[in-house]
């Protein structure tokens, strides 16, 4: 345990000194922000589009930065042959899967609190006040990338950071969108339909549990019960494509 | 005796990287025994499999068919990693790390004590010559001498009972070369047991206790050094000069000759062989320069292996009757029998 512990560090550490996460969240924080100038183009609504912009921009970059430094994390260090190196220490594969992980999440934390500031500074200040939701808001964000942190770890220790940037961000909006697809296909009636629907459905992760876009734009505390679902599912679907990048990791050759 | 700590027995690996390509058999059917206290020498050309071998004791790489273990675990076990220092033939580490992050986070997997750690990286940077001012620095800035030496240092930090060092002089300078090899001597006194691929012959001729000979794939050699040496032939070396004419005529039955500085130097297997040459030469008018008999080096037999092989590989093509003793070397290898046969067809 403490040796995965170490991993994690040692990945912190090393997303950490990578440029590209200081860029992006730069260009976040001005995401955020200008929220408050394109406000008051919206008469009426000014409160509900800066909140709601601005946490749609603390997703997206959460995201983009999970897909552009996380994607290439594993495949790196077998293409650099650091992971000679490594797994010749006393840890196990999937110790080193867990750390790149832990790691890896870790950093996006940290860029989920960072871009998280900006946008409580400016909803504190010109979007209605600092509340519950919000807060609760963040959290499942945090919760949702998560899932998609789990899910770049795996396509980066199977494929090149490229296939595994465009497959991650695939899975990322297609889970936005499985749950509504299979509301439409159950109208249909097709049973086929239904069982392939069904099928992606239970593959691909629900991220509609962590859509909390309605509270925000209504100012509404989110329910306990949804954020504990939120919570579970969230845990779950982790574990379970962990377990998955440990299985495709165990048997692979290090040339 | 005790367990050997390293044990491999009949280990094949054959790559199949691409659909495309026919699959590279890149080991056919390997065994070695490494005991515990000895300095252990393996010797191969470029891609005869040294690499590949390391790998899989590392578990790294799985072998394709065959068994052995590593410190009495099976391959890739992470107990018997606890014990093992390795220095990889490319040493790739972290870049964005300094020399001590790099030691301290692997003395830490190590599970040292973080209060003895500093003073013991310390002293390992020491040991193996790394200077002081670089310690601080990223890896990224460092030379690939500087690299080698960080990943000697980290191959000991642990104080391992076995290190694994594939191509440790690479990179290094003369007088690293030199620390280098009083440093694996005081490791062997120390009673580390130390395994060591390489090329330089002369590294190993003058540390090794026991060698292995790798060509192809297979180990055509594993014995001490001592008997190596001792067993095969001596052999007799004659600079001399003669007209053109006369070369000709005694040419044959040696086991070289070659252009020297001035004239020819010829090499004999047996005396008698020599003598004849040594005869010929005088008798026909030439000039003897010198004519000493010579234990062979390491080079010599590691040179004789292996070029014997690659010999008498090519004429198995192109000619129907191969001589009986290449005939018997050619039984031993599937491959190149069947090469053969199709030769007599075609
Ligand atoms: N991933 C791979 N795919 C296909 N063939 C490979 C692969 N790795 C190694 N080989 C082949 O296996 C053979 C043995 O390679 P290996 O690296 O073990 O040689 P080596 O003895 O270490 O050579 P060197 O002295 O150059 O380091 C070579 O012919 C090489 O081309
Ligand atoms: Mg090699």
């Amino acid at each position: 345990m403490i040796h995965t512990w170490l991993l994690a560090q040692n990945t912190f550490r090393e997303s950490l000194r990578d440029r590209l996460l200081s860029t992006l969240m730069f260009f976040g924080g001005i995401f955020v922000c200008a929220s408050v100038v394109v406000a008051p183009l919206t008469l009426g609504q000014q409160d509900r589009i800066i909140r709601d912009l601005g946490l749609s921009s603390v997703a997206i970059f959460t995201i983009l930065m999970i897909v552009m430094v996380g994607t290439g994390m594993v495949y790196r260090e077998i293409e650099r042959k650091t992971i000679h190196t490594i797994l010749t220490q006393p840890v196990g594969r999937p110790s080193f899967i867990l750390g790149k992980f832990l790691g890896l999440y870790g950093t996006v934390l940290v860029a989920i609190a960072t871009l998280s500031a900006f946008w409580l500074g400016v909803v504190g200040l010109f979007g209605g006040g600092l509340h519950l939701y919000l807060f609760e808001a963040i959290a499942m964000v945090a919760m949702e990338a998560a899932i998609v942190t789990a899910v770049a770890i795996f396509f980066s220790s199977i494929a090149s950071p490229l296939l595994s940037a465009v497959f991650t961000f695939l899975v990322w909006i297609s889970g936005h969108l499985a749950h509504d697809l299979k509301m439409l296909t159950a109208r249909a009636e097709n049973p086929i339909l239904d069982f392939v629907v069904e099928g992606l459905y239970l593959v691909l992760p629900s991220l509609h549990h962590f859509h909390v876009r309605n509270n925000i734009l209504s100012g509404a505390n989110l329910s306990q019960d949804q954020m504990l679902w939120g919570f579970a599912y969230c845990c779950l679907y982790c574990i379970a494509v962990l377990i998955l990048t440990v299985l495709a990791f165990a048997r692979r050759d290090f040339e | 005796m005790a367990a050997p700590l390293i044990d491999v027995r009949g280990i094949t690996k054959v790559f199949r990287s691409d659909l495309l390509k026919r699959p590279k058999e890149a080991l056919r059917g390997v065994d070695l025994t490494v005991h515990e206290g000895e300095i252990f020498g393996f010797l191969g050309p470029n891609g005869a499999g040294k690499t590949t071998t390391i790998k899989i004791l590392l578990g790294l790489i799985r072998p394709t068919s065959g068994s052995g273990t590593l410190l009495g675990q099976p391959f890739g076990s992470v107990e018997a990693r606890r014990d093992l220092g390795f220095l990889p033939d490319s040493p790739n580490f972290y870049r964005y790390l300094t020399a001590r992050e790099l030691l301290r986070f692997f003395g830490r997997l190590h599970d040292l004590a973080a209060t003895d750690l500093s003073r013991r990286i310390d002293e390992v940077l020491d040991r193996v010559g790394l200077a002081d001012d670089a310690r601080e620095r990223q890896l990224r800035t460092y030379s690939r001498g500087m690299l080698q030496r960080v990943g000697i240092a980290a191959a000991i930090l642990h104080r391992p009972r076995l290190v694994i060092l594939d191509e440790p002089m690479n990179g290094l300078d003369p007088l690293g070369r030199h620390e280098f090899r009083d440093l694996i001597l005081q490791l062997k006194s120390e009673g580390i047991t130390v395994f060591l691929s390489s090329h330089v012959l002369a590294d190993i001729e003058s540390t090794a206790d026991r060698v292995a000979i790798l060509n192809e794939g297979k180990v055509v050699r594993i014995a001490s050094l001592s008997e190596i040496l001792a067993t095969e032939e001596r052999s007799y070396e004659i600079a001399f000069e003669v007209e053109a004419m006369a070369l000709a005529s005694f040419a044959q039955g040696l086991s070289s000759l070659k252009p020297g500085a001035r004239g020819w130097i010829a090499n004999a297997r047996e005396m008698d062989e020599a003598n004849r040459v040594v005869r010929t030469i005088l008798e026909s008018g030439g000039k003897l320069f010198a004519y000493h008999p010579r234990r062979l080096s390491l080079e010599d037999v590691f040179v004789q292996h292996v070029a014997a092989s690659r010999e008498t590989k090519a004429p198995a093509v192109a000619t129907k009757t191969a001589p009986p003793a290449a005939v018997e070397v050619h039984e031993r290898s599937a491959q190149a029998s069947k090469r053969s046969e199709s030769g007599v067809h075609s």
